[in-house]
């Protein structure tokens, strides 16, 4: 009998601890919220709350959405999951609570909220307002604004869309009241229709009761319900069901790991096509690439239709379309010159470059909508220009470093020669990329602003690089750029390229900005 | 020797000349020299724009660079005559070089530009220059309001890092001197404290640095306010000139009950019993031990050899506890907040299992001053306990329990609040220092663009506002509406018809000039703050079209030349290396 007891408990333990793969959410994952001024499925939603939060955009291998509809319903239970990670040893050590001796770094919600001294930093962080002072006051000013992103997950959930012929782009998110009353808070109740909304929110408490109770099929009946509603009360201000999935299909599949995996594969592939026999890798090699630059390719298409415009508005989206110009010019290179070592540049480089973009903070990597000054051709164009002279001179200084190794490691003089002609001609393609945007910036600039010159940091960088290579072009006609100092030459310009790029974007002020804007 | 020789063997200075400027060396070290002073000039200076406009001998050469520049790429350009067609496209590059320079220099002579801010129904036929500008004004006629009375361009102001500027001196017609000797582009007002004075005035003050935890913050404590340290520590500077201490005056105190008890076992969590609610109920510790809070005592004192309450008062709060456990344990003690407390009138003897202490949840630690010839004193008092008297300068550091450490920096007689200047503000705003140097003596002040302020030198004022000259527009601008997404301007040229247009961010509105070119109204893309209007760039750029059709040769020249010209060559059977 006893046995039967502990049997029957443990099989509802794992029932319980089983729940979130339970519930059925491909409808509602696709259900749109509307956040950060666009509407996003709930899926991304879920993932960039989690990521903001924990780190991470899965918690202990559960789907995101499942994850956040239990923050949002079962809110107290959440408050004593360790979620937070302090982010500084002075917090850690502020905190000053341990487990099996030793310190711990990650904390549940209640203990940082009832914490006196963590408290009493936030306050003064408060009282004392404006930049943070050092590491220490960005800890703190990170921590809180992961609590309050936790406390505030549910009003930040605006499911229900507006009403037919509301005026302002708006959504509402369903909030708890009084004995456990689920209700749509701000929403204009008299404009949806009669019942519509009384019958909405009783499904969401439904939903929500169910979750608690750990009824799955009850749960999914509901979210299969309120999925199909609130798609359907406002249809022509719903977005597109396509646009929703093709967001989360790209979440999920994440085609830009995918395409650097694929180009590492090419490198590597392609570098034993240097080798004895070459003729079947390299073969193989270009069709990784070309695998790896398909994903690329779709990944950014993808983005464009999700974001409805140019893909490449900050940081992050540059950073991967000046990949996808390297690896297209690589590509152009194999079909006129059958360079394999500009496949294998390519491959590298574009691949570290999709890393590094990954590694970028969430609010690089999120879709944004567009400020109003990018709202403009040029945005399609200086910028696809700009990116096509990063991908350009990255392949150029990826040829210039083989050049290098080829003259000084292999003492190979015909194969530096003509990589020092593959990287001049990749460096002609860059200048012609850099000053057709410069020109196309600054006709942007003189719609924008009133001026194409206003010797702004990122504007004067520009012509430093193409002075750069400019005189590198000049120093090639009159012999003093040949052999190894064209190589050089090539990657001092990809270093004032790099600084233009992320140093003038980063470090100092101006209206090209991401970090100092004037 | 022939004529022919000897014209052939006589240097040619022109010749020379032409072939130094033409050659692709010359240009080689142009386009470096060039590049390294741009690239050093974004990291020098935080607002280039105004360094290259302000500061002559920049503004000299940057033009002398970029006249070399010049000179080069015509010199090249003539020396490859007679051309053809392979050289098309290192023509046209170099020619549309020289076209956008001389478009940049049509700019720079005949363009006009500004902005306008307006709010709704407001019109407009001027705009805000960008010229600096320095106004002294008076009162009207009629004793309301200012107007301008003398105008003085502020030129050669500029925004460094450092903050530095040429002076500028100007004249006023009533013989008075005006000096700007500052110029701040990020200036921040801070507020700071400094002795008001020879005239003693009853503000004494310390300004004192507390540390605790490695830290350490300086504030100012004036007589008789409270000072809170930490979370729960109140420091309050009473001062008594030349009298001594006669009694501890607290002058802040927060609400408190009567604590915490604390109890720590090795290894595991500490556990707090707020006292008065554990008053006399048992506590399970585990391993048998039971906790009784017998009694909590206010202000505990000793009289007899034994301990008694005095008052209600926390000013020596104590707790006394009863532990039992097995075997007959049954022991007693008394705990004190303090850590340097009397000691213990009963020992429980379980340290290696449970470690009991008090935390009251309030202090009060009063701070006195007496102010000697030689040299500062204090006294620290805790409630409750006999004061602590120290004398020493400012600078020393004195204990005053629970990890805090306090030192006197400066000792007011008579703490005057002022304002410090600083270039490191968060927000982009400009100021100038202003030195008025009138009849009856002088007077000083900075002065954040758009703001005026008045300044006293004996018995006259004058105003000065640091503000931008204004010009006029050939046309009348209305804004009859603003939203987030634009605004909808009407516009007159001269007496003609009156038109309206929808202005957007990107879409900017081109007007004729009544002589020649065109002018620009647009939307500036930062969004007005809430409550202000939105601002118009304005723009007269007769070398703009210049510009446009040199960048462009440019761009088409490169093509030829980098893929056009090579298949030309491979066409005729030529070496196409790049």
């Amino acid at each position: 009998m006893r046995t039967l007891f502990w049997l029957a408990a443990a099989s509802c333990a794992a029932a319980a601890a089983d729940f979130p793969s339970q519930l059925a959410l491909d409808e509602f994952r696709l259900v749109a919220v509307l956040e950060g001024g666009r509407w996003k499925p709930l899926d991304t939603f879920a993932r960039e709350e989690l990521e903001f939060i924990t780190g991470k955009p899965v918690w202990h291998g559960e789907d995101p959405a499942a994850t956040v509809l239990s923050m949002v319903f079962e809110a107290e239970r959440w408050e004593t999951v360790e979620l937070f990670r302090a982010g500084h040893p002075d917090l850690v050590n502020l905190m000053g609570l341990k487990r099996d001796g030793r310190v711990r770094d990650v904390f549940s919600y209640r203990e940082l909220a009832e914490h006196a001294g963590l408290r009493a930093e936030i306050r003064r962080r408060v009282e004392a307002g404006g930049r943070p002072a050092g590491a220490r006051d960005e800890a703190v000013d990170g921590i809180r604004a992961k609590m309050d992103a936790f406390g505030s997950i549910g009003t930040r959930l605006a499911v229900l869309p507006p009403p037919p012929g509301y005026p302002q782009e708006d959504a509402f998110a369903f909030v708890e009241g009084a004995e456990g009353v689920w209700a749509a808070a701000r929403a204009p109740r008299g404009l949806y229709p009669a019942g519509w909304l009384e019958e909405t929110e009783r499904l969401w408490a439904e939903a929500g009761g169910a979750i608690r109770g750990r009824d799955a099929a009850a749960a999914n009946r509901a979210l299969a319900s309120l999925a199909a509603r609130l798609a359907a009360v406002n249809p022509e201000r719903y977005p597109k069901r396509s646009r929703l999935a093709v967001e989360h299909a790209a979440t999920a599949w994440q085609p830009f790991r995918a395409a650097w995996i694929l180009y590492f594969a090419a490198c590597a592939v392609l570098a034993l096509s240097l080798g004895p026999a070459r003729g079947r890798w390299r073969v193989a090699g270009y069709v990784l690439l070309g695998a790896g630059f398909a994903c690329h390719l779709a990944g950014i298409g993808m983005r464009a239709y999700v974001a409805q415009r140019a893909p490449w508005a900050n940081l992050y989206e540059t950073i991967v379309a000046s990949s996808l110009m390297c690896a297209t010019l690589a590509i152009v290179f194999e079909a006129i010159r059958r360079s394999a070592l500009a496949g294998l540049s390519a491959a590298f480089l574009s691949g570290v470059g999709l890393i590094g973009a990954s590694l970028l903070p969430l609010e690089f990597r999120t879709i944004e909508p567009l400020a109003p000054a990018l709202r403009s051709w040029g945005l399609k164009y200086h910028v696809l220009a700009m990116a096509g002279a990063g991908g350009a001179f990255t392949l150029a200084f990826g040829l210039s470093c083989f050049q290098l190794f080829m003259h000084f490691v292999k003492h190979d003089v015909e194969s530096s020669e003509s990589l020092e002609d593959q990287s001049c001609q990749a460096n002609q393609a860059g200048f012609f990329c850099l000053a057709t945007g410069i020109v196309l910036g600054a006709v942007w600039a003189d719609s924008a602003w009133g001026r194409y010159w206003r010797w702004d940091p990122k504007e004067i960088w520009a012509t430093v690089c193409l002075f750069v290579y400019a005189a590198a072009f000049y120093g090639r006609l009159n012999g003093w750029c040949r052999g190894p100092r064209a190589a050089y030459a090539s990657i001092l310009g990809y270093f004032a390229i790099l600084f233009t790029y992320f140093g003038v974007n980063l470090m100092l002020t101006g209206r090209h900005l991401y970090a100092n804007p004037t | 020797m022939s004529a022919v020789h000897e014209r052939e063997a006589a240097p040619d200075i022109f010749a020379r000349i032409f072939n130094l400027l033409s050659s692709m060396k010359l240009g080689f070290c142009v386009f470096v020299s060039s590049a390294a002073v741009f690239a050093v000039a974004t990291i020098v200076w935080e607002e280039p724009e105004a360094v290259v406009k302000n500061v002559p001998w920049v503004r000299f050469g940057i033009e002398a660079l970029l006249v070399f520049l010049a000179l080069h790429l015509f010199a090249a350009a003539l020396a490859g005559y007679p051309w053809n067609r392979r050289s098309i496209g290192l023509l046209a590059a170099r020619a549309g070089v020289l076209v956008a320079f001389a478009g940049a220099l049509i700019t720079t002579r005949f363009g006009r530009e500004g902005t306008i801010a307006m709010t709704e129904g407001e019109r407009r036929e001027s705009y805000l220059t960008g010229r600096d500008l320095l106004s002294v004004q008076a009162p009207g006629p009629d004793g309301h309001g200012l107007v301008p009375r003398e105008n003085f361009p502020l030129q050669g102001l500029v925004g460094t890092s450092r903050g530095t500027s040429r002076d500028l001196e100007f004249p006023l017609d009533d013989g008075s001197r005006v000096l700007v000797d500052r110029y701040y582009a990020r200036y921040a007002s801070r507020k700071v404290w400094a002795e008001g004075g020879e005239e003693p005035r009853p503000d004494p003050a310390l300004e004192i640095v507390v540390a605790t935890g490695g830290q350490e913050s300086t504030q100012l404590l004036p007589a008789l306010q409270a000072a809170v340290l930490g979370t729960d520590r109140l420091v309050v500077f009473v001062p008594f000139v030349d009298a001594e201490i006669e009694r501890i005056v607290a002058t802040r105190r927060r609400e408190a009950r009567a604590g915490t008890l604390v109890v720590e076992t090795p290894g595991g969590e500490p556990r707090k019993l707020d006292v008065l609610d554990s008053l006399r109920k048992p506590v399970p510790l585990g391993d048998g031990y039971t906790l009784s809070v017998e009694q909590y005592s206010p202000n505990l004192v000793v009289r007899d050899n034994a301990a008694a309450n005095e008052g209600d008062r926390p000013l020596n709060p104590a707790v006394h506890i009863r532990v039992t456990g097995p075997d007959s344990f049954d022991r007693t003690e008394w705990l004190f907040p303090e850590k340097e407390a009397p000691a213990a009138l009963g020992r429980i003897g379980l340290d290696d299992r449970f470690r009991f202490s008090y935390d009251f949840g309030e202090r009060l630690t009063n701070v006195y001053l007496l102010k000697r010839d030689a040299g500062v004193e204090f006294v620290i008092a805790a409630p409750g306990a006999e004061p602590k008297r120290t004398l020493q300068g400012p600078g020393g550091r004195v204990a005053i329990g629970e990890g805090f450490e306090l030192s006197v920096t400066r000792v007011f007689a008579n703490a005057v609040e002022t304002e410090e200047a600083a270039n490191d503000g968060a927000e982009k705003v400009a100021a100038i220092h202003v030195v008025w140097q009138g009849k009856g003596g002088q007077d000083e002040a900075w002065i954040p663009f758009g703001s005026t302020v008045r300044l006293t030198a004996g018995e006259s004022s004058a105003w000065f506002q640091y503000t931008r000259s204004l010009a006029a527009l050939p046309f009348q601008l209305e804004l009859r509406e603003s939203t987030a997404t634009g605004s909808r301007i009407a516009f007159r040229v001269g007496s003609g018809p009156e038109s309206e247009r929808w202005i957007a961010v990107n879409e900017p509105l081109e007007l004729a000039d009544p002589d020649w070119g065109t002018w620009r109204i647009g939307l500036l893309p930062e969004p007005p703050a809430q409550g202000t209007s939105p601002t118009f760039f304005v723009s007269y750029d007769p070398g703009r079209p210049v510009v446009l059709a040199g960048s462009l040769a440019v761009c088409a020249g490169v093509f030829f030349m980098f893929w056009i010209r090579p298949f030309l060559r491979k066409s005729q059977g030529e070496d196409v290396a790049p």
